[in-house]
């Protein structure tokens, strides 16, 4: 007998549930004007602090995505650029690095159609001519 | 009977423009409901419009292998059946012409989009197709049994295979929802297997076979597949007030409009609920729960209204 009202139950056991989600407020957010809120280990945007970066290409080499590039001209003169369309977030670069420089920290970047959107240059330590 | 109220009454109320406004509303309440149930926030109240509107406009695509006419034919039939079961029924309260045996016609008549929805699959040639097509023919066996077993509760009980005797003999004793509440539970079942929706959704099973039948089907084909499917849940619906609930109002009243309209929104409540709490059943589970469980269900209840 329990066993027969337990499985009636159980065909039941949702409606509580959907009566409480319509009655509640939506869990959509109005998107763009509204943002996630990420907690703070979110692997989101690649940022970098540039005084601290020496142009060693450690991330570079690792980069299992290659969304890094190094321009090298000589030990001084360097750029290194981020292509966000190539990046997974995987926060590699940021365990490679010896200098504590490169960082991933919890935004990210909205989708855009615009091709300069696409890529950053991080650090740009080219020697003027 | 004068000949504009009659082409008023085909053309805007009760006939296609009253039917196409609710099913738009309809399915908009269902989606919006779902959304609900889920916690999002669901779409605006003119998206089944847009929908429809957008997809008259795209371009029509089958693959080569399809009989075209069978093809343009299928939807077209499955449509013009729909709305042809809707002249015979008492929708919104406007009183129709009836003869002995309009409840099976209607029944026929409802029955043939699914027999469409597996040609459509056939035709089309997609391996999805052919499973969905496949599937629903399985499907119809089961649910078209029990639909016609349950609702037939309220054709015993009135002594008559007319719709207009049905309601008179509702008038007469109560409406039949009190001594048929088993039956009309096992009719709505049957009414959400013929109308494919979750958990009798086995033909369109999104992460199985795509979107069933209809996967190659597009533009104005599909549209009007969609538009099928909407007019059957309202003609569906209104089929199960008027055997079960006719005897709360008299005819081409306001009151019994609203009462009529009101019940229709409330049963499509009930089927999105449903849709949002159980999942689709295997194609086994279904058999068994149709043969073993509802149809002997079904007829014992037919057994007892013989009875009383």
């Amino acid at each position: 007998m329990n066993n027969i009202l337990l499985k009636i139950r159980s065909y039941f056991y949702l409606l509580p549930n959907i009566v409480e989600a319509l009655f509640s407020k939506p869990e959509t957010i109005d998107y763009p004007a509204v943002t996630h809120r990420l907690s703070e280990s979110y692997r989101g945007s690649v940022r970098i602090i540039a005084e601290n970066c020496v142009g060693c290409g450690l991330c570079v080499r690792d980069c299992p995505a290659a969304a890094l590039t190094l321009e090298k001209d000589s030990k001084h003169s360097f750029r290194l650029i981020h292509y966000r369309d190539q990046c997974t977030s995987c926060g590699q670069c940021e365990l490679s690095c010896k200098f504590d420089s490169i960082y991933l920290n919890n935004t990210y970047q909205k989708a855009s159609a615009n091709r300069k959107d696409f890529f950053e240059v991080l650090v740009d330590k080219t020697m003027k001519k | 009977m004068n000949l504009s109220v009659l082409i008023f009454k085909i053309f805007i109320f009760p006939g296609f423009l009253f039917l196409l406004v609710t099913a738009l509303f309809l399915h908009w309440l269902d989606r919006k409901l779902i959304a609900r149930f889920h916690g999002r926030v669901g779409p605006p109240w003119y998206q089944p419009l847009a929908d429809l509107v957008k997809l008259f406009a795209k371009e029509d695509i089958l693959p080569s292998g399809t009989n075209l006419i069978f093809a343009a034919l299928l939807p077209l039939i499955s449509f013009a059946s729909v709305l042809t079961a809707s002249f015979y029924l008492p929708i919104a309260i406007q009183s129709t012409p009836s003869f002995q045996g309009d409840f099976i016609v209607l029944m026929f008549l409802l029955s043939m989009p699914s027999l469409m929805y597996f040609l459509a699959g056939w035709v089309t040639q997609g391996v999805y197709s052919v499973i969905g097509g496949n599937r629903s023919l399985l499907q119809y066996f089961s649910y078209e049994v029990l639909f016609l077993l349950a609702m037939s509760g309220t054709a015993i009980a009135s002594g008559s295979w007319s719709l207009a005797d049905i309601r008179l003999a509702q008038l007469k004793e109560g409406p039949f929802i009190f001594p048929q509440v088993v039956g009309f539970l096992l009719s709505l079942a049957g009414l959400i297997g013929k109308l494919k929706r979750e958990p009798y959704d086995i033909p369109k099973a999104k992460s199985e076979v795509i979107a069933g039948a209809l996967t190659e089907f597009s533009g104005k084909k599909l549209a009007l597949w969609y538009l099928t499917i909407q007019l059957q849940t309202v003609v569906g619906l209104s089929f199960l007030i008027h055997c079960f609930f006719s005897g709360f109002w008299q005819m081409n009243t306001i009151g019994g409009f609203f009462i009529f309209f009101l019940l229709l929104v409330i049963l499509q409540g009930i089927l999105s609920a449903i849709s949002a709490i159980y999942a689709r059943l295997r194609i086994d589970q279904l058999i068994h729960l149709n043969w073993n469980i509802f149809i002997p269900l079904t007829l014992l209840h037919n057994i007892y209204i013989l009875l009383i």
